[in-house]
């Protein structure tokens, strides 16, 4: 009880101080990211990042490559713990509760936290047991049920029309963008409250990658969305807010269409007028 | 311009040829691998082939020697002079390949019987129409002049001229062998037997012991048994009495039966070679062999087979050499028959009236005597009559045992010695061996791979993988050494310590695994993927703990004596050399090979497959089993053929360490033969071209198929696999 006053507290004193997007924050803030440092040994990778990711909008992260936006991405589920020589200070907050304490779970914090890579990686198994995957390895529930939120989840994928009748079928026969729809799928079936998504299209097809924009558009419903994308069309199209990043450090945080159209960083123009990156 | 055009015309040419001669050399290479094993599958067919050739018979010449009423006929050693002894006393050498007579000699008494003296080859038994007996030898000396060889051939008393009067004898039978002679008569119902002590040839017999026996009825043959231990009496209705002889010459009786139904007459009956086997026909076309069986109740005759041919057999040759035999019928046609394989191998039509039939020693040539006092020849060719695909595969009823078995026993001191050619036991030694290697390697290779490939510290990695791969290194000889030499006496002095360790050692590893539960995060963290080498100590100290409690572990559990106790209790009998040092040391060896591949393919399942089911909240451990196990499934299940294979085919550490005994017993603690140990074993001591020669090329036959087809199906199984669950 006592933890979760004080976790409420910093956040609410941290709220003031950090780059904040404008808008809609009535709500209590999905990710709270408070002074957070990460070294790659003695290397800093990111450096006192401070941000609030808003609660069912779709937050882009932008930068040049190695600025640290996909490292700070790994940090919300924690994937970073299985990098050698990695070392954290400052605290992630998931809705209040701080996901670097002692007692938490990795395992179960990835529950809450879904994510997407670059590349489709269905595993070597059947359609349905790939969506099913995330839900066995939890204790699978009655027969009924696993496969009521295999086909939710697929829905909500949108892509339940397209394998409904191929479901047993191995998940490698898909295209590339089905398989990414798979992904997401496989993701959003243990219902978790974030779905970060690094580079979900890059390995994609244009046409593949306009239905993942459709779908990310849908799921922002139910999901708060973190993207990091190197297509700055792409972050402009689905994005509600957006993190610009240089060299481990968060540059600007704001608003998207503020962010493109009226940068308050110099350095943030110039990324997005194409002078570097 | 010229200069560009040179240039541009030049380079293309000349990497057009480097492609050409490049492809052209590994396509070679290629085709020289599968033409090699090809070579090898055609090479390994070809000396085997024979075995399957079958038999034949074809009419060779007729000898018209000028000789009345033959006696006896029989053929030199080499097979080219051939003997007759007529009934006016005439013996008669002639050259086979010409008909040539090459001696003549006359013994100036007509002559009633003459038997060739068992077991003794060339010597013959001689009875006079007065009844007297004289053993009788042939030589046949070869002379060289330059190069040119020559054969002599002359027939000489083997002891002296001085006649044995016998009285009028029904029939006879002499043994000799060394410097015994026994002479058994029959006369009436009076049995005789005559033993000579310390014979010598060329020396004059001294007066034998005598023993008669009464006979409750008539007999009329009477045959020496297997080294005159004992005699079988018979009668024209197919009883059989069978009389011991004790060392002291004294007569008694065995054991009694008819071989023939009460509705059938007997036709024929002969001994096979050994004389453990008769031979009997009767009038139903029927041929059986009846053998001597040592039983609970002391020794009895057992009809083992029975062939049927197309009439009824009138007389029986048995071959010299072989457990086969020569039968000619009624209507005149002559089968060759082998009792082992239970084989009717060939027939033909002899001359009319064939009779006096026998086989030459070395078993080409057949002789018969028809009534107008000419002799016929006809050639054989019957290489290996042994064997048929039941005599290699099925259990056989072999001389002198009590009921079919799976033997493999290829050569003895004997010369009379059924051979027993089974594959069975080999072939279930080979996987007897393979099955307890791979029970040691492939759970301690593959679980092994799995913790190095997925949990271990890159550091130790680096030094572990190419540790274990070195051990592939070590010559396979020097394991099966230490494992015969030090291994199999030091399990057998400490086998009580050996089970405690077999048990106490996962046990040790489990209750370690618990206590690192306990231990706090931040020490576990540290050790994350040295928790491998921190079990070392613990593994030899545990090991070292079970060989100190050994003895402690004996007394209470196994009543101080862990073999006896599991004789005594179990059933189970314990040889130094058993599967137990073959699992371990054959296993050894094996590990590296499985280990190496299925490393490779769990360190090659793809990081981002891993990450994806990290991501979903999976634990390390249900990412291994749901999705690192099963994506690496192709590369273990290769690995794990690949370890089968060499657990099969290899050969220096099962010939070292499994006492090679050629039996059937899934038993841990006895030891077993295999194809590969057997080849090594028997190979150089075998005749080139022989039978048994051609069989240890079947079996290498056998494991070359064996292998074959495991690789086959593995590649089949592998790809399967790849498409469904690799190729990431």
């Amino acid at each position: 009880m006592k933890t979760t006053m004080t976790v409420k507290n910093k956040v609410a004193d941290t709220q003031m101080a950090m780059p904040a997007p404008t808008g809609d924050s009535a709500e209590e803030p999905s990710l709270l990211v408070d002074d957070l440092c990460l070294y790659y040994g003695q290397q800093a990778a990111l450096i006192d990042v401070n941000m609030a990711i808003p609660r069912r909008e779709v937050t882009a992260f932008i930068g040049p490559s190695g600025c640290g936006k996909s490292t700070l991405l790994r940090c919300f589920n924690r994937m970073n713990d299985f990098i050698d020589g990695v070392t954290t200070t400052g605290h992630i907050y998931l809705e209040g509760h701080d996901i670097f304490a002692p007692e938490v779970d990795p395992a179960q914090l990835r529950r809450r936290v879904g994510m997407v890579f670059q590349r489709p990686n269905p595993f070597p198994k059947s359609i349905y047991e790939n969506v099913a995957y995330g839900l066995r390895i939890q204790g699978a529930p009655p027969k009924t049920e696993l496969d009521d939120t295999v086909e939710w989840a697929l829905r909500s994928a949108a892509l339940w029309d397209e394998v409904k009748d191929r479901l047993k079928e191995s998940a490698l026969g898909l295209s590339g963008g089905q398989q990414q729809r798979l992904v997401i799928a496989r993701a959003v079936a243990v219902r978790p409250s974030v779905l970060l998504l690094d580079e979900p299209a890059s390995a994609l097809d244009p046409i593949s990658t306009l239905k993942i924009e459709e779908l990310i558009h849908l799921l922002k419903a139910e999901y708060t969305i973190v993207i990091v994308t190197h297509n700055m069309q792409q972050a402009a199209r689905v994005s509600d807010n957006t993190a610009f990043m240089y060299l481990g450090k968060l540059i600007e945080f704001g608003r998207t269409q503020s962010v493109f159209t009226n940068p308050t960083e110099k350095q943030t123009e110039d990324y997005i007028t194409g002078r570097y990156g | 311009m010229m200069a560009t055009r040179v240039e541009l015309g030049t380079l293309p040419r000349r990497r057009r040829w480097v492609n050409s001669l490049t492809r052209h050399v590994v396509a070679l290479g290629g085709g020289a691998v599968i033409v090699a094993i090809a070579l090898i599958f055609f090479y390994l067919l070809w000396v085997v082939a024979p075995i399957f050739a079958g038999a034949d018979i074809s009419t060779g010449r007729v000898y018209d020697l000028g000789v009345t009423e033959p006696l006896t006929l029989d053929v030199n050693e080499s097979d080219e002079i051939g003997l007759v002894f007529d009934t006016p006393g005439e013996i008669v050498f002639w050259q086979l390949a010409d008909g040539q007579v090459k001696h003549r000699q006359d013994l100036g008494r007509t002559l009633k019987t003459v038997k060739s003296v068992y077991p003794d080859g060339a010597t013959y038994a001689v009875v006079d129409t007065q009844g007297e007996l004289n053993i009788m030898h042939a030589s046949y000396p070869i002379s060289f002049e330059g190069d040119d060889r020559s054969i002599g051939a002359r027939i000489d008393y083997l002891f002296s001229d001085l006649w044995i009067e016998l009285g009028d004898v029904t029939d006879f039978d002499v043994y000799y062998h060394d410097t015994d002679m026994y002479v058994a008569h029959l006369a009436g119902r009076t049995l005789t037997l005559d033993r000579y002590r310390d014979v010598e040839p060329g020396f004059e017999l001294d007066e034998p012991r005598t023993r008669t026996l009464r006979l409750d009825r008539k007999y009329d043959r009477v045959l020496f048994g297997p080294r005159g231990q004992w005699l079988y009496l018979t009668d024209h209705n197919g009883s059989v009495a069978m009389f011991e002889i004790t060392r002291s010459g004294q007569l008694n009786a065995l054991y009694q039966r008819d071989l023939i139904p009460g509705t059938a007459t007997l036709m024929a009956l002969q001994p096979l070679l050994g004389r453990y086997s008769l031979l009997v026909a009767d009038d139903q076309a029927r041929l059986a062999q009846w053998f001597v069986v040592r039983g609970e109740f002391g020794l009895s005759l057992e009809r083992v087979r029975q062939f049927t041919l197309p009439a009824d057999v009138k007389e029986i040759a048995p071959e010299p050499r072989r457990k086969g035999f020569a039968a000619v019928d009624q209507s005149g046609d002559v089968h060759l028959l082998y009792t082992t394989s239970e084989r009717l191998l060939a027939s033909h039509p002899a001359a009319p009236g064939s009779r006096l039939s026998v086989i030459s020693p070395r078993s080409d040539i057949l002789l018969t005597a028809t009534p107008d006092g000419r002799i016929h020849s006809y050639t054989l060719r019957n290489e290996h009559p042994e064997i048929s695909l039941s005599a290699l595969w099925s259990e056989i009823w072999y001389e002198g045992y009590e009921s079919p078995v799976y033997s493999w026993q290829s050569s003895s001191a004997d010369n009379d010695f059924e051979a027993k050619f089974s594959l069975t036991p080999l072939l279930f030694g080979t996987f007897k061996a393979a099955f307890y290697a791979m029970l040691v390697a492939v759970p301690i290779a593959i679980m092994g791979a799995l913790y190095t490939a997925y949990f271990m510290a890159p550091v130790m990695r680096r030094i572990v993988k190419p540790g274990i791969e070195i051990m592939a290194a070590l010559p396979t000889v020097i394991v099966g050494f230490l494992a015969g030499l030090w291994l199999a006496p030091l399990i057998e002095a400490n086998l009580s310590a050996v089970i405690l360790a077999f048990f106490g050692l996962p046990l040790v590893i489990v209750l370690l695994s618990l206590a690192w539960q306990k231990l706090p995060g931040s020490i576990t963290t540290a050790l994350d993927g040295w928790y491998g080498l921190l079990v070392v100590p613990f593994i030899v100290l545990s090991v070292w703990a079970a060989f100190s409690a050994g003895p402690v572990f004996e007394h209470v559990v196994f009543a101080g004596d862990a073999k006896r106790w599991f004789l005594n209790t179990l059933g189970l009998n314990y040889d130094q050399r058993n599967a137990l040092v073959v699992g371990l040391a054959m296993g050894l060896a094996i590990i590296p090979s499985i280990f190496s591949i299925a490393e490779d393919a769990v360190y090659g399942v793809p990081k981002h497959l891993i990450n994806g089911s990290l991501a979903l909240g999976a634990t390390r451990w249900q990412t291994l089993i749901r999705v690192v196990v099963l994506t690496a499934s192709p590369g273990i299940f290769s690995a794990v053929m690949i370890g089968m294979g060499r657990a099969v085919g290899e050969t220096m550490i099962v010939l070292m360490a499994t006492g090679n005994t050629p039996i059937m017993d899934m038993n841990l603690f006895e030891g077993m033969r295999t194809f590969a140990a057997n080849i090594a074993v028997e190979l150089p001591e075998s005749e080139v071209n022989s039978t048994h020669y051609r069989i240890l090329f079947l079996t290498a036959l056998v494991l070359f198929v064996i292998t074959f087809a495991f690789n086959t199906a593995a590649e089949l199984v592998r790809q399967r696999l790849r498409s469904r669950y690799g190729n990431l």
